[in-house]
């Protein structure tokens, strides 16, 4: 289910979702989901009665594919939850939990005039509070952690100069929002429900009657809002990410037709509103391309020429080395963006559409269901409000890798173009004088591991899914983690596989093994297979073992395997993924060997 | 105003026949828990485009008080 659906669901008033939701269940579709053991185990804590924002989010979640299951905490005991070892809280085994906070809930705020350390102090030991929560969930579940920030309240004890003194309440709530902000560790995603409130307007979020009577933190108009936010993270969690935004270009980056307006004159002088709205919004896309969206074109164009209007307009904002595929031609848009998800080597799922004219909209809908499509305001002045409402890129966490991703495909263009003419394959690969490094997952790594662990779906082995804390303790019980950096001539990729492996006796045994799709191809699965051969020799082990569940999108992993000689054994029991996948393995020796052009980093 | 309030009830509670009457109680019905009172008051709220304050909320127990309330509120707008 698109995510857009997700919106409209949400975008209903209560009433009428309540109602959906009340008779979705009577046609027992949500019973089933409860008893399915990959159920994700989700825990609300803090607030009070957060029934609603249960049924809600186990609704819309469920719609999306994700069965799901909601402990509600103890009405306003976040710390007796949290703290005593044997409640339910810690029965329930979450793996995900959330934590409301409101202002209502600070214990103190500065005297009136109080000096800046002292605000600070205090600011300090408020938010030791949460450090306190936050540990003793990391030690007992290593659930990934999603906590709100405060909401600035309306009401002002000092008027207008709240804003003027740093001793103030809502300055002094500020202060926390932003030293929650420094605090936090990698287990936890602050959910800026600041910014909710503030896009929703207050004076619509607080409702006092409700706060008193139900001790709901906000409005039931403004709960749906809420609830997306949390939605949209746990789909991150789990992997259902966006990835690249596929453009038209006529009236859509630039005012005009190209065809018909010539390169100078196509609608983007900075001097004329419509061209400064499109400039905006190519200002926009290269701000998300600068941390890891990708851009691509799909329009109906000459392609030289569209690509030139790109070098050659001196209003662009956007520049061709922003695209990571360039396609214009006149096929039709569904068949092109098929040819785009292909050569990125991402799903369609992960794709954004967007184009002004609503009648191609309505054909890429129809013909490509698992592709997004933008519903583009008919004014270009709300492109940006447009895109940025409908929140396709709200990830748990950004790391360098994020920045460069653009750069890989160009790499990886490169590769594919020499595959396509059946050069020396070999050749081209020496030439990119690649490097790799393996080595044990450190602290410095951890994030970007567990990311690259959570979105992968092709090259990954058993949809293993973890948070940071899980992998840490899986590290002290005896299993072996590996990272791999890639970097060549072109550039460095950072991180771009992790592997969890275990010795049991003689058997070495993969046990998940991810890889990002930016580095396919290129010898990169037989550098590493080198290596926990060499692992596993040195560990006592003859036997190589990968597990392996197939899912309708890692097919490739299969052939993968059997073509470097790997045969399938025994279906083995995967514990971490609770189900049976299967097992192909390969007798070691010392002369066993994988073929592949990628040095050591040394 | 009573078929009004009848067809909220039979909303929130997804029972197309359940019939209202004035004596009717909160306590009277198993399912008028404190989350389909949250239903109910914004289902009134919605349909007579009204706001009901608190107090009102939390002592609205039965048909009469609902009626009585609507009343209140009609009067103090003319």
């Amino acid at each position: 289910m698109k995510q857009s659906h997700m919106k409209e669901i949400l975008s209903q008033d209560f009433l009428s979702l309540m109602r959906e939701i009340r008779k979705a269940r009577r046609a027992g579709s949500k019973g089933k989901a409860q008893e399915d053991p990959a159920a994700l185990r989700i825990a609300l804590l803090g607030a009070g009665s957060l029934q609603y924002f249960s049924a809600i989010l186990g609704y819309v979640l469920h719609m999306q594919e994700i069965p799901n299951k909601i402990y509600v905490g103890t009405y306003n005991g976040l710390e007796l939850d949290i703290m005593d070892e044997q409640s339910e809280y810690h029965l329930f085994r979450p793996q995900v939990t959330v934590i409301f906070t409101s202002y209502q809930d600070v214990r103190s705020f500065p005297e009136m005039f109080a000096k800046e350390t002292d605000i600070q102090a205090l600011a300090l030991a408020e938010i030791s509070r949460y450090k306190e929560l936050w540990g003793r969930i990391r030690e007992r579940n290593g659930s990934r952690i999603l906590q709100t920030n405060f909401v600035i309240p309306a009401e002002r004890q000092l008027g207008n100069l709240e804003a003027s003194h740093i001793w103030s309440r809502q300055s002094f709530l500020q202060l926390l929002n932003y030293t929650l902000m420094k605090e936090k560790d990698g287990s936890v995603s602050i959910l800026d429900f600041d910014y909710l409130a503030s896009l929703a307007g207050k004076k619509k979020w607080f409702d006092f009657s409700n706060y008193y009577l139900n001790k709901c933190n906000m409005s039931y108009e403004c709960l749906p809002a809420a609830v997306e936010e949390v939605a949209l993270h746990i789909l991150s969690f789990r992997g259902h990410v966006k990835k690249c935004l596929v453009l038209d270009l006529d009236n859509t980056l630039w005012g005009g037709i190209l065809e018909e307006s010539g390169i100078k004159q196509l609608g983007l002088f900075p001097t004329d509103p419509l061209g400064e709205a499109f400039r905006a919004f190519q200002a926009y896309l290269k701000r998300l391309r600068e941390r890891g969206v990708l851009l691509a074109v799909c329009s109906k164009n000459d392609s030289d020429y569209a690509k030139q209007a790109f070098l050659e307009n001196p209003n662009m904002v956007l520049s061709l080395s922003d695209i990571s595929c360039f396609v214009a031609n006149w096929d039709n848009k569904a068949d092109n963006i098929r040819k785009i998800a292909a050569s990125l080597n991402i799903g369609l799922d992960s794709i954004v559409f967007i184009d002004d004219n609503p009648v191609e909209r309505d054909l890429v809908s129809t013909a490509l269901p698992e592709v997004d499509v933008l519903e583009l305001s008919a004014d270009p002045a709300d492109y940006v409000m447009d895109l940025e409402n409908a929140r396709y890129f709200e990830w748990l966490q950004i790391t360098k890798e994020d920045k460069g991703r653009a750069e890989s495909y160009k790499a990886r263009e490169e590769i594919e173009r020499k595959l396509d003419s059946s050069l020396d394959l070999d050749a081209y690969l020496e030439s990119l004088h690649m490097e790799g490094l393996v080595k044990p997952l450190d602290s410095e790594s951890l994030a970007r591991a567990v990311q690259l662990l959570n979105k992968t779906n092709q090259f990954n082995t058993t949809g293993f899914r973890s948070s940071e804390a899980e992998i840490l303790k899986m590290k002290e019980h005896g299993y072996e983690i590996f990272t791999c950096n890639l970097k060549d001539k072109l550039t460095d990729y950072g991180l771009v596989s992790v592997a969890i492996l275990k010795i049991q006796g003689h058997v070495c045994t993969v046990e998940a093994w991810v890889m990002s799709c930016r580095v396919f191809k290129r010898g990169l699965e037989d550098f590493m297979l080198s290596h926990f051969v060499d692992f596993a020799l040195k560990n006592g082990a003859d036997r190589l073992a990968i597990d392996y569940l197939a899912t309708d999108r890692n097919s490739m992993l299969k052939k993968m395997l059997t073509d470097r000689g790997f045969e399938q054994v025994e279906p083995a029991n995967v514990d971490n993924v609770g189900k049976s996948a299967l097992s192909y393995s390969m007798e070691l020796s010392e002369s066993s060997f994988f073929h592949h052009k990628i040095q050591e980093n040394e | 105003m009573e078929q009004r309030i009848q067809k909220v009830f039979q909303e929130v509670f997804e029972d197309d026949d359940l019939a209202l009457d004035r004596s009717l109680k909160r306590e009277d019905v198993e399912e008028w828990d404190s989350l389909a009172h949250i239903e109910l008051v914004i289902g009134l709220e919605k349909e007579f485009q009204v706001k009901f304050s608190t107090q009102q909320i939390m002592k609205m127990d039965s048909i009469e008080d609902i009626i009585r309330f609507l009343e209140g509120i009609e009067r103090g707008q003319k």
